[in-house]
């Protein structure tokens, strides 16, 4: 019996490495570009920490914003995306998850709490978002963020 | 190899694929911080109809997986998913086999088609989601592909060393 090592050549390290490597290239693109949003408000002068907000949406229509930066309160309330189907979404403090649902895999309660922006939980049966986004400064009005 | 000993081969390959997925199917995850992970025990089959097949009939055997499974016990969405997962893992397997025996070994190609197999779920569940952040989960993902790859690819080497018919299909396929 051979052992596991002298099955691996030389050529499958590199392509696990390139791949790897390569996986990481969405987080990068994304962390250039929130930075580049920082640096933006920053730049209007507003100088205001970013304020992370949850966007629920159901078949990509937004249904719901939550701020929650500063948020204290605890809630779980559900969300319905057609008459049976229904995601159970619990905000606790700054952290926010799904906390249960009636589709058949389940996978959206794997994702956990989201407390970072860019940290998505999705439940693809229910076409069902969470979403946490960076807003600079202005949270509260509902106009785009960077104006020009 | 004769035409209806192939046909009897890919037939039986697929079937085992899908009775693989379905059993798979039944296995909980048990790690949260990857979510809608899985072992990719199918892998196996796609491994050894590699080395043992045209690239046309890996390609057969691959199709008829994820049309069999999805129709037992699968939705619309789950299909999609197991579709594009499969076929993207199918390709980076082919390119990374072409590499030829001498550079690559089988632990590479399960690892290859491993991680293609969670950027093509990735990319189908951003679309869906119509937001691309999803894809920032690839790194998880692919730490987990790198693991199930490399059993899956030890699992593949030692059925193609150890089991007298696919060496000797694959002597005829080389």
């Amino acid at each position: 019996m051979k052992g596991f090592s002298s099955m691996i050549k030389r050529w499958d390290i590199i392509v696990t490495l390139v791949l790897v490597l390569l996986s990481f290239l969405p987080a990068a693109l994304f962390s250039y570009q929130q930075a580049e949003k920082s640096n933006a408000v920053q730049g209007d002068g507003t100088g205001e920490p970013p304020v992370y907000v949850a966007v629920i949406s159901v078949n990509n229509e937004e249904v719901k914003r939550i701020t929650l930066t500063g948020n204290t309160k605890n809630e779980v309330f559900d969300v319905f995306s057609s008459d049976k189907d229904y995601n159970t979404v619990e905000v606790r403090g700054e952290e926010i998850r799904i906390k249960g649902a009636n589709c058949a895999d389940q996978v959206c309660v794997q994702f956990g709490f989201l407390s970072k922006p860019g940290e998505t939980a999705v439940c693809l049966p229910h076409n069902f978002i969470i979403e946490i986004e960076s807003i600079g400064g202005s949270a509260i009005e509902d106009e785009p963020i960077i104006s020009s | 190899m004769t035409k209806n000993q192939r046909i009897v081969y890919i037939a039986l390959l697929a079937a085992q694929a899908v009775i693989i997925s379905i059993l798979e199917r039944a296995i909980p995850f048990p790690f949260a911080i990857a979510p809608g992970a899985k072992l990719g025990m199918a892998n196996i089959i796609t491994c050894m109809a590699l080395y043992t097949l045209s690239v046309k009939d890996v390609t057969k055997v691959v199709l008829i997986r994820i049309t069999l499974s999805a129709l037992l016990g699968g939705n619309l969405s789950s299909f999609m998913y197991s579709a594009s997962g499969a076929i993207l893992s199918l390709l980076g397997m082919i390119l990374v086999k072409q590499l030829g025996p001498s550079r690559i070994s089988l632990i590479g190609v399960s690892v290859a088609g491993a991680i293609m197999h969670n950027v093509g779920q990735l990319l189908i569940a951003s679309w869906i989601a119509q937001t691309w952040t999803v894809l920032l989960y690839l790194p998880v993902m692919s730490f987990i592909g790198i693991l199930s790859g490399i059993a899956i690819g030890i699992i593949a080497n030692y059925l193609l060393t150890h089991v007298e018919k696919l060496v000797y299909y694959r002597y005829l396929n080389e």
